[in-house]
């Protein structure tokens, strides 16, 4: 069993928060829900771990009872392990840890764009963080995103902050064309959509041919795959999806297959990103 | 301009700050005060990383806070340029 009891963190978090100052609460959010995490985690303290997560989409320190309640009432754990089973056999998966969490249903980009749905993958832990009223499609979708990371770092292991910028187009790539194939064209992130040949080779150029190398730790990689101050919001994540399905067009493979391909043998097949 | 008006106007930058002890901080401003300036260092996020489905920048913000008065220079750095 791989997935932890959060519903007990999160319970024990909504009954004590009660009464206690702002500052009190961030403190008992950091200690119930992070500190427990902080294992998972080599070095890192928990109020970093927070920090990060609550960027990534963690609900805050604000979640009332009556929502969590409401949330508690979905049976998201049982739900996702369901799921979680099915991936692992068909795909022959790894056994992460898995953490299912509410999201924070008070940021409205998370709202308007990811349906109030999102996640976090490293290659030994998955992180759902669902709002209260997400579809069984909608969780799937985001599992099964997810999920097909924590299979492709598997299959091409290194130190996380060796991996790459073309690594995380790629990786993100896939697993927004898996989630399209699998649950429907209507699912995933909604900024991500199919692109021109010459739209696709003139983003490629402009952020990533020359930084194809650039390590996960560099400031620019998460801004390249997120989107910044001048640089198109997903952008990253865009020109990995087009990628991908152009290259499953042109040479199409089971999901356990291209999982197990290499970048360069996919990149190989896009001869539209150079604008030939 | 003041560091504090400088900072108050590029909130959200990439900025490269030298304080007068000679040490060397890049990152982006976050927030200001009448006394510091708080800022998201470039290697804070070393170590916790993850491949995330989207970033949404919610926080207290555990940024570093320098003070106004040590800074000796403030400039921005160009995206193409770190």
């Amino acid at each position: 069993m791989t997935i932890h009891a959060t519903d007990k963190w999160i319970k024990k978090f909504t009954d004590k928060k009660n009464g206690k100052s702002r500052k009190e609460q961030y403190l008992l959010h950091q200690s119930i829900i992070c500190e427990p995490l902080s294992h998972f985690f080599e070095d890192i303290q928990p109020a970093f771990i927070q920090e990060h997560l609550l960027r990534h989409g963690l609900f805050s320190p604000n979640l009332n009872k009556e929502d969590s309640e409401q949330w508690m009432e979905q049976n998201y754990l049982s739900k996702v392990n369901k799921i979680y089973q099915n991936c692992k056999k068909a795909w022959n998966g790894p056994e992460p840890a898995i953490f299912v969490f509410p999201s924070n249903e008070e940021i409205r980009e998370l709202k308007e764009w990811y349906n109030g749905n999102t996640g976090l993958s490293y290659p030994d832990k998955l992180f759902l963080f669902l709002q209260k009223k997400a579809g069984n499609r909608e969780i799937i979708a985001l599992f099964l995103h997810e999920y097909s990371h924590i299979c492709r770092l598997n299959y091409f292991p290194k130190k996380e902050m060796e991996y790459t910028l073309l690594d995380a187009i790629i990786l993100e790539g896939i697993a927004e064309w898996i989630v399209r194939k699998k649950v429907g064209s209507t699912y995933g992130n909604k900024r991500i959509e199919m692109i021109s040949d010459e739209l696709l080779a003139d983003l490629w150029q402009t952020w990533i041919a020359s930084q194809q190398k650039m390590t996960r730790d560099h400031p620019k990689h998460d801004m390249i795959m997120y989107g910044f101050n001048g640089v198109p919001k997903n952008v990253g994540y865009i020109i990995g999806y087009n990628i991908i399905q152009r290259y499953m067009t042109k040479q199409p493979c089971s999901i356990t297959t291209l999982l197990q391909t290499t970048n360069q043998h996919i990149l190989a097949a896009i001869d539209t990103l150079l604008g030939k | 301009m003041s560091h504090y008006d400088f900072c108050r106007k590029n909130v959200g930058r990439p900025v490269k700050i030298v304080t007068h002890d000679g040490l060397v901080h890049r990152g982006i401003i976050r927030r200001v005060s009448p006394s510091k300036v708080f800022i998201d260092p470039f290697d804070a996020r070393r170590g916790v990383g993850g491949y995330g489905y989207g970033f949404f920048g919610y926080g207290r913000g555990l940024g570093l806070g320098i003070a106004l008065g040590a800074i000796a220079t403030i400039a921005f750095l160009p995206f193409f340029f770190w």
